[in-house]
């Protein structure tokens, strides 16, 4: 005979409040789960952002550090090449080297260039595949402010899912280990779903939160501003970021910036702080004024900025690094999101995490379809068309980069060729023979397309041109990639009953 | 890294990784005796904060103390989900209540409506009245901010699962107007902090 059940140490939720809550969490995640699963996938990309960047352009020659007398000249070049361009930039600045990207850059406006060891302009920056990514995760490829709170929308949306899902399914702790037997269809995709939501439920509450505090910080600032008298939305973010330095220099040589650059190495590197950007505004005009944006690799926050007068004597820091509570925890919210706290270790956990959010939002679509399906019988339409918008994505992606690296197309074409090719991918699936052929058949296709766009890539530059570590660590990942889908297109299951969406199907 | 910190960091995960087998274990334990066992394994969980802040400092150490519990889960419950998905039960029901097609998305139309702007303007609401309550104790400006753009994103959540629930439409408006409301007059009564 069974023992009697123990009580329950877990608090009851009413049968009535669960179902309200599952509802909810049913019909917000429905409607925006696409856009989740895109803005989801794009995240794990961008983690690599700078990876990608030194990928693309890979036989850039790179350094752990730079003379302060070579960044005042790479300086001077990037000032000579405006004033020869009859350009008046309002802001020049030079990238300094740093773990991330070890390569001294510099320009002004849109104009980027590699400085060499002579400080002379060389290669444009051309990084169209990584800032096509950026540009997805960031904006939805929409207008920049209109992007933003889209996507900052998909954060607040995706906070909702964590609260509705963890009110909708009461059991969820007490069940946290549970994960009943593969092959049990939607049971064991709904432990999928479960178990990834709770042991991954501070990165999803962190990521969406600080991805919704980035997107709509403008939006709120705006309103705040409007209520608060005499008060700008560049006043209230000035109150955290700093407005820049304050003493000017007339028309003229260049600030000393390689002074600058030596009182940082003195003074600051005990901090962990190392020299970033150098900001020159109105660069040889009148009121030009200089700032060092200053990394600090040991901590959360993006940086610290510097302000110095114009003969390179240090006036004042912002606050980022030791200032206000507040200033602090907003200056590391930017790291916290994007994962660039912690080295290649770090990214790779947010990449595991970020692939675990992304299984969370199909599975949980996918269950919905479950459900419909016995509810209304089966929705062959709606079911293709998922399976487009999960693995179309991706076959996209694949496309973009073999364009881009084989074909050389124009960058602005990717985000057409991606988001028309989208809609084009759910349309045409619904002439696709099977599921399970539609499913293989986008993860064969994306594969290929990594494939030839990576091998391009390399064919291109050639071992040789390879020079660093992260062209290396991109290129493996990429083929590694293609080789997963392949792999896990050839092992699904030919006769899919389901829609065969979900990483392992 | 300093020796103390590597020893540190070591015993911040090793708390961490051991506070995660002991909640697995009393999980294992459920129809037995098992709060003891669960409390000590969140509480060590919770400990392995301390070495972890001293060896990565206080931002980085509190960030790796809920990773490190995160990673180790995923990676227990990993074997059993890397198995492809069965196939689903075609089990099929009688169609639910039939409602004219019309209506239920006309419908959906109010609930996405209240779910986004109308959320959202409370929200934007309730931020000024927390900016003017935050500054009008004394709060400094970064500070004020930091809390009002985390409370935002949450505050509109929150607010966008009330009005997903499957409540009548009339119950969820008129939580979200007296919610509006309530915050605008505190706003009102709250006096703006720069002069």
């Amino acid at each position: 005979m069974a023992a009697p059940a123990r009580p329950s140490i877990w608090p009851d939720l009413s049968a009535k409040l669960v179902a309200r809550m599952l509802s909810a969490h049913a019909g917000l995640g429905v409607i925006l789960g696409a856009l989740l699963y895109i803005v989801s996938l794009s995240g794990v990309l961008v983690v690599f952002h700078a990876e990608f960047a030194r990928w693309e352009q890979p036989h850039i020659v790179e350094r752990q550090s730079v003379s302060p007398e070579l960044a005042q000249s790479a300086a001077q070049s990037v000032l000579d090449h405006a004033r020869a361009m009859d350009d008046t930039p309002d802001e020049i600045m030079i990238f300094m080297p740093t773990p991330d990207s070890p390569r001294l850059a510099g320009g002004y406006d849109d104009s980027y260039w590699f400085i060499d060891d002579q400080a002379r302009l060389g290669e444009r920056i051309d990084h169209g595949f990584s800032e096509f990514l950026i540009d997805l995760h960031y904006y939805l490829h929409l207008p920049s402010t209109l992007g933003l709170i889209v996507v900052g929308l998909m954060g607040v949306m995706m906070l909702a899912l964590v609260v509705s899902g963890f009110l909708a399914h009461p059991r969820v702790f007490r069940d946290a280990f549970r994960s009943r037997k593969p092959g049990n269809g939607q049971l064991s995709l709904a432990d999928r779903h479960n178990r990834l939501s709770v042991w991954g439920a501070p990165f999803h509450v962190m990521i969406p939160l600080t991805g919704a505090a980035l997107g709509l910080a403008t939006i709120v600032a705006l309103v705040l501003a409007q209520s608060e008298p005499e008060m700008t939305v560049t006043d209230m973010f000035d109150t955290v970021f700093g407005a820049g330095a304050e003493q000017t220099a007339p028309a003229g040589p260049l600030p000393d910036a390689a002074q600058a650059l030596r009182v940082v190495a003195k003074d600051f590197a005990e901090d962990g702080l190392i020299p970033w950007i150098i900001q020159i505004h109105h660069p040889g005009e009148d009121e030009q004024t200089l700032q060092i944006l200053t990394a600090a690799p040991d901590r959360l926050i993006f940086g610290e900025y510097l302000q110095f007068s114009p003969d390179g004597r240090f006036i004042g820091q912002t606050g980022l690094e030791n200032g206000e509570f507040g200033q602090q925890a907003m200056a590391s919210v930017y790291n916290l999101h994007f994962g660039n706290w912690g080295g290649a270790p770090i990214k790779l956990v947010y990449v595991a995490l970020g692939l675990a959010l992304c299984v969370v939002c199909v599975s949980g679509v996918q269950l919905w379809l479950y459900k419909r399906a016995r509810k209304k019988g089966p929705q062959p339409r709606l079911e293709r068309a998922w399976i487009a918008l999960v693995w179309g994505p991706v076959a996209l992606i694949g496309l973009c980069l073999t364009l881009d690296r084989v074909f050389g197309i124009a960058d602005s074409l990717l985000a057409p060729v991606f988001w028309i090719g989208l809609v084009a991918l759910a349309g045409l699936s619904q002439f696709a023979p099977s599921k399970a052929g539609l499913s293989c058949g986008l993860k064969l296709t994306g594969s290929t397309l990594l494939l030839i766009g990576a091998s391009a890539h390399f064919l291109a530059y050639g071992a040789s041109g390879y020079q660093n570590p992260a062209a290396w660590g991109v290129f493996a990942g990429i083929i590694l990639s293609a080789l997963l889908l392949t792999g896990d297109a050839l092992r699904q299951p030919r006769a899919g009953v389901t829609p065969a969406v979900v990483p392992g199907d | 890294m300093a020796t103390s910190s590597i020893a540190a960091l070591i015993v911040g995960l090793a708390l961490g990784l051991l506070g995660l087998a002991l909640v697995r274990q009393s999980w294992l334990r459920r129809q037995t005796r098992h709060t003891g066992l669960m409390a000590t394994g969140w509480s060590l969980m919770i400990l392995a904060t301390a070495p972890l802040v001293v060896a990565l400092g206080p931002d980085l150490g509190v960030t790796t103390a809920f990773m490190a519990p995160m990673l180790g889960a995923i990676a227990l419950l990993s074997p059993g989900m890397i198995q492809p998905v069965g196939a689903a039960s075609n089990a099929v029901s009688p169609a639910s209540a039939s409602r004219t097609h019309w209506l239920a998305s006309l419908r959906t139309l109010i609930v996405c409506l209240l779910a986004g702007p109308a959320a959202l303007t409370v929200t934007l609401i309730a931020s000024i009245a927390l900016l003017r309550m935050t500054q009008g104790i004394g709060w400094t400006m970064p500070d004020s901010l930091l809390l009002v753009f985390l409370f935002a994103p949450l505050a509109w959540a929150g607010l966008a699962v009330i009005s997903a629930l499957d409540a009548p439409l009339r119950w969820r408006s008129a939580s979200l107007a007296a919610l509006a409301a309530v915050f605008a007059i505190l706003a009102l009564l709250l006096s703006p902090s720069i002069s």
